[in-house]
């Protein structure tokens, strides 16, 4: 339609797209007037109310958050009800007790006990946060509140974290007590070459992160590999998180000087002495983790 | 604020409408409207000035943005020349060439976290890889075939180990849900290694942030793990992969300023002007990061950017 305004004669074409220009603009600004007041009366209420909350700074808490809080970020379970969410936490004892299995060949009696006390660990466990979400009011509360939860939750995260059926659960204690002296031994030789396998894989990635800073020759990144193996022994506890190839770093740091410094170069070692001394960061944090487990 | 927006875009809109009808009228005709209207108000229309060169790489704004990565990548590049000093013992000559083709190669990978950072990806380029690569053809030029093959190994060496160790951390990461046994734990190595893709291992910082670092997909281990683990694997949610700032993945911050190779003169060598002068853009490479200098008509492929965090 614009193009057929135009003429051929160029002053009459652009007398008629001034023409159909000013009469787009006052169509547009009339109706845009009423709109304006209409708007004006929306956004002082609005402001009133936005004035009110903020006032109070009132914090609204949905139970996928507080799922979040407790099981990170497996959206499998933050998202799901909370029977779905029982039943896929309960899934992993059956990996658990394929373990024990690989280990030493279970008898039907010896593996229904075991079943019984897992799913008495699960059931203990989502009892215990099911009643913390229920002490979690479903309305808004003040910011200082919402700390206090943040806080209640941490102990649980922690536990879920480290295993339902770890050290201190129910399914160790009837593990101990349903296996034979024969069993047992088998299942500890088990557990240690599985952490001396996680161990491993921590001090070869830490390795690797020496090795970026101070790059080492392969002869000189076999020897530190296999002297911190050999040398050391995982910590008791498990560091989880930005801490954990500084555990390793701690561990590498107990090694004697003289069987450690043979390996580098004078610059080297200088460059070294200083990554090591970082891993004493861990340190506190294995003692946290520590108390932590006495406290379970 | 947004409604007091909309109600000023209101009343601008006419105007603009306006503008927009007359120009498009103008440009709709394919004479020249515009010219013909001054003509008519007697005004003399002026000479159009010849269309500013585009540099591509060189964009307003931008230009000299690489030159916040350098300090950095001199950091890992002192590291890699001392490692050349270790394994090939070259004369002063022959590490001051290396030294010259390695400072040239950090204004390249320089020029490319530059080139990321505008389109704000997050999709860092590896730069320990580039930058061996880089060093890696230099010494292969200047060394004897003896040294620079010496030199290949190791780097070679160097590589696997660090295939090794993420593959080994992926695994802990599956046996936390799954229990593997330690016949598993070898066999999901195993299938982890053999599907590898390079991104795994570019920062072992990503093994730090359990929920967010890569793992093998269930296809990849599923021939491994009992009907139960298969069905924990296979409910898996992936998370998507946390993105970090470009210095994090050199791993300079990790454990404190701690560097060999310091006596190296990087500036001495430093033959390429800091920036008005860059290299002309080069073709993809195998990096998968395309390499030509920025160019704001060419956005990330959607899937890239929307990885989520």
């Amino acid at each position: 339609m614009i193009l057929r305004l135009l003429g051929t004669v160029p002053g009459r074409s652009v007398l008629h797209c001034w023409a159909f220009a000013a009469a787009a603009s006052l169509l547009l600004a009339s109706a845009g007037k009423a709109q304006d007041e209409a708007e004006e009366a929306a956004d002082a209420a609005e402001e009133a109310a936005a004035e009110a909350a903020f006032d109070v700074n009132m914090i609204q808490i949905s139970e996928q958050q507080l799922a979040g809080w407790v099981f990170g970020n497996r959206m499998e379970l933050r998202g799901g009800a909370a029977q779905t969410r029982r039943g896929m936490v309960a899934e992993a004892l059956a990996a658990e007790i394929d373990l024990v299995q690989a280990a030493v060949p279970l008898s039907d009696p010896q593996r229904r006990k075991l079943e019984l006390a897992g799913r008495g660990d699960v059931e203990r466990f989502m009892d215990r946060y099911e009643a913390f979400a229920a002490r979690c009011p479903n309305r808004p509360i003040p910011q200082d509140k919402y700390l206090e939860l943040h806080q209640e939750a941490q102990p649980l995260a922690a536990r879920y974290r480290a295993g339902l059926h770890g050290d201190g659960s129910l399914f160790r204690k009837v593990l101990r007590s349903t296996l034979d002296a024969e069993q047992l031994a088998r299942f500890d030789a088990l557990q240690a070459e599985r952490n001396r396998k996680r161990y491993e894989a921590v001090v070869r990635a830490t390795v690797v992160m020496i090795d970026q800073k101070v790059p080492l020759t392969a002869d000189q990144r076999d020897r530190l590999t296999e002297v911190t193996l050999r040398e050391t022994a995982p910590p008791d506890v498990a560091v989880e998180g930005s801490y954990k190839y500084h555990v390793a770093l701690l561990q590498m740091s107990k090694i004697p000087q003289e069987r450690l410094k043979p390996i580098f170069s004078e610059e080297e070692w200088v460059a070294m002495r200083a990554l090591l001394a970082q891993g004493r960061v861990a340190e506190g944090m294995l003692r946290r983790a520590a108390q932590a487990d006495l406290e379970e | 604020m947004n409604q007091s927006n909309r109600r000023h875009r209101r009343r601008v809109l006419p105007a603009i409408l306006s503008a927009a009808i007359l120009v498009v009228a103008g440009t709709a005709r394919g004479d020249d409207f515009l010219g013909n209207l001054l003509e008519a108000f007697g005004i003399d229309r002026p000479e159009p000035e010849p269309a500013a060169a585009i540099v591509v790489g060189a964009m307003p704004g931008f230009a000299g943005a690489e030159d916040a990565f350098v300090p950095q990548l001199k950091t890992l590049l002192r590291a890699e020349l001392h490692f050349v000093r270790k394994v090939c013992s070259p004369d002063e000559a022959q590490m001051t060439e290396i030294t010259r083709g390695g400072m040239a190669a950090v204004r390249d990978v320089a020029k490319r976290f530059a080139d990321q950072q505008a389109r704000n990806t997050y999709q860092w380029p590896d730069a320990r890889g580039l930058l061996t690569k880089a060093v890696q053809k230099k010494v292969a030029e200047v060394m004897p075939a003896e040294a620079a093959a010496r030199y290949a190994d190791e780097v070679a060496a160097r590589e696997q180990a660090r295939k090794t160790a993420a593959a080994m951390m992926m695994t802990t990461l599956v046996d936390r849900r799954l229990c593997l046994t330690p016949k598993q734990f070898d066999e999901v190595t195993t299938a982890t290694e053999a599907r590898w893709r390079d991104e795994w291992s570019q920062d072992f910082q990503m093994f730090l942030y359990e929920e967010y670092a890569p793992v093998p997909e269930v296809a990849v281990i599923s021939p491994v793990l009992t009907e139960s683990q298969r069905k924990v694997w296979g409910a898996r949610s992936d998370h998507g992969r946390i993105l970090f700032d470009w210095e994090h993945g050199l791993g300079l911050q990790w454990a404190g300023q701690v560097e060999v190779g310091k006596d190296f003169d990087l500036d001495a060598a430093d033959v390429s002007p800091p920036t008005d002068s860059a290299p002309p853009a080069e073709e993809p490479t195998d990096d998968g990061i395309n390499r030509t200098h920025f160019d704001p008509k060419r956005r990330p492929a959607p899937d890239a950017a929307e990885e989520a965090s």
